[in-house]
């Protein structure tokens, strides 16, 4: 019997083909894909009532608490967890594990559809919102957020899939990281916000907006700092990810 | 196609505390074995090590001479039909079967499919999503997915499953086909009759340990060869008991909890023998129930015999 040497990549299409295809059509898709419009909503309520001050300010301020704090979160929770979670949890996983395909291409394949979901929507509902409000007047706020909701959308579902692989109640853990270490242990205790997704983004598109920010999007971590943090996450948690796949049991005694 | 050989030398398998699998050793070759065990003793776990998902704890488990935990090309000569029922659904049944050939590497991907599905006698419904098929049809595809990289070693968890008797013929017709082509074919049940009807070979487990192994025949007729045992309610027990007690088919009768207890030597002579009896001496019997038939007790005198 021939065929592709174990390792080669090319598992990778039909791999992603079917953790997509298992997104698709989901209704917690379709709910995120609502939560994914409320920023919209949010900034054209802003923007047809004529707006309250600054528009750059308030663009940066929908952006951080509402996109970023909330939108990306959520989107990359739902998406992480079921591109893999899904199938561990009913065992199709299986399917995927009795082949000579390198377990670390299923979790990246896992990753890059889950990154590419959350992106889509991230990234639209950061320009959308961000038109609505300052137009194209700030393209460098524009660009910022853009690039901050990409940078969120692959940290946060990278470190997701790879907990929904540790843990079935991944999106319980998830949860229990995005409001209660990030919305509220990272704002009340300043020196914990180095090991927050927030946080890294913010700065980007504080850097590249060309602000020192206020209101509600401080930096509190530097360019450099929050980018090298985030490579040792996405990194960390392809790794153990991979690792953890790599040693999964199926079955138990019966 | 050349069988694949698969071989278990004093395997166990634990989790934690307990013990799933206790230093069980055979080897296979072409043709059906029915791996028969009643639930929890130990048949999946046996099928996951044998299909490269486990790692045994202690022993060794190899498919043609190669340990199957940790090496891939296991995976190129082993099918595995896995108990679970979902698949994902969202696929026609031909995707599924392609992605089982994608991942598998198969060459000639397209004609492969086609076969499987051939194979299985799902080429006219292969356009629908799984959601929509039949338990049996599912089960089908699974096996499908299974076979499209021609392995030489076929193993199928608990494949009769919530079949109807239909399906379950067409399944066992499939396995006696697959097993014809030269493949070595090992499948579990909980249920006596599945495995006597389609398997050859024979290996009971129970609790971990390989209770007993071969042909189908000699380990049926130590099942036969023993007391059979029937509780049964009838308008009156003890006419019927001092009627029965003479006859040479049977071993002993008792009266216990309101139910009159019988014995017999010989199932078949037995039942046969009793109607006459309960009409000549006009007593009605209202239930008649084998006490003893459950697979546990028949595992029960296996081990103890």
């Amino acid at each position: 019997m021939s065929g592709p040497v174990p390792g080669s990549p090319a598992a990778l299409g039909p791999l992603v083909g079917l953790t997509a295809g298992g997104l698709v059509g989901r209704r917690r898709s379709i709910g995120v894909v609502l939560l994914a419009a409320a920023p919209v909503l949010v900034a054209a309520v802003i923007a047809i009532g004529g707006g309250l001050g600054d528009s750059a300010t308030l663009a940066a301020d929908v952006f951080s608490t509402i996109t970023l704090g909330l939108v990306i979160p959520l989107a990359a929770l739902v998406f992480g967890t079921a591109a893999l979670g899904t199938a561990i949890e009913d065992g199709t996983i299986v399917y995927l594990l009795v082949k000579p395909v390198p377990r670390r291409t299923v979790v990246l394949a896992a990753m890059l559809v889950a990154t590419a979901a959350t992106a889509l929507l991230a990234v639209a509902a950061s320009l959308l919102a961000g038109l609505l409000l300052v137009g194209f007047t700030a393209p460098g706020l524009l660009a910022g957020m853009a690039v901050a909701a990409l940078l969120a959308s692959v940290l946060y579902v990278v470190v997701f899939v790879t907990l929904s692989i540790f843990t079935s109640r991944a999106l319980l853990v998830g949860l229990g990281y995005v409001l209660l270490w990030e919305g509220l242990v990272t704002t009340l205790l300043a020196g914990t916000r180095i090991l927050s997704i927030r946080e890294y983004a913010t700065s980007t598109m504080l850097a590249l907006a060309g602000t020192e920010g206020s209101g509600a999007a401080q930096a509190s971590v530097a360019l450099p700092e929050a980018l090298a943090l985030s490579l040792a996450v996405v990194a960390a948690a392809f790794l153990l990810g991979a690792w953890r796949l790599g040693r999964f049991e199926v079955g138990e005694a019966g | 196609m050349t069988a694949g050989v698969v071989e278990l030398t004093d395997v166990s398998r634990w989790y934690g505390n307990v013990v799933a699998v206790n230093g069980v050793g055979f080897s296979l070759g072409a043709g059906v074995t029915g791996l028969l065990g009643p639930n929890g003793a130990g048949k999946s776990t046996l099928l996951h090590m044998i299909a490269g998902l486990l790692r045994p704890s202690a022993g060794t488990v190899t498919v043609d001479g190669r340990t199957t935990y940790g090496d891939p090309e296991v995976f190129r000569r082993v099918g595995l039909v896995p108990e679970r029922e979902a698949v994902f659904g969202y696929l026609t049944g031909r995707a599924f079967v392609r992605l089982n050939a994608d991942l598998q590497g198969v060459p000639a991907a397209t004609d492969a499919v086609e076969r499987a599905l051939a194979t299985v006698e799902l080429t006219g419904a292969a356009d629908r999503a799984l959601v929509t098929y039949s338990k049996g049809m599912r089960q089908r595809a699974k096996v499908a997915a299974a076979l499209v990289h021609d392995p030489g070693v076929l193993v199928l968890d608990e494949p009769f499953n919530g079949m109807d008797p239909r399906q379950r013929l067409h399944m066992m017709d499939l396995l006696r086909d697959l097993a014809r082509d030269g493949r070595t074919i090992l499948f579990s049940s909980h249920i006596l009759e599945e495995v006597e009807r389609v398997a050859e070979r024979v290996l009971v487990v129970v609790g971990g340990r390989l209770a007993a192994s071969g042909d189908f025949r000699e380990i049926r007729r130590l099942m036969t060869d023993r007391p059979h045992a029937f509780r049964l309610r009838t308008s009156d027990d003890r006419a019927l008991a001092a009627a029965i007690v003479a006859r040479p088919t049977v071993a002993g009768v008792a009266l216990e909890d309101d139910r009159l207890v019988v014995r017999a030597t010989d199932f078949a002579a037995f039942t046969g023998d009793l109607a006459g009896i309960a009409r000549a001496e006009g007593i009605s019997i209202f239930e008649l129930i084998p006490a003893d038939e459950s697979l546990e007790s028949v595992f029960a005198y296996l081990v103890r015999g």
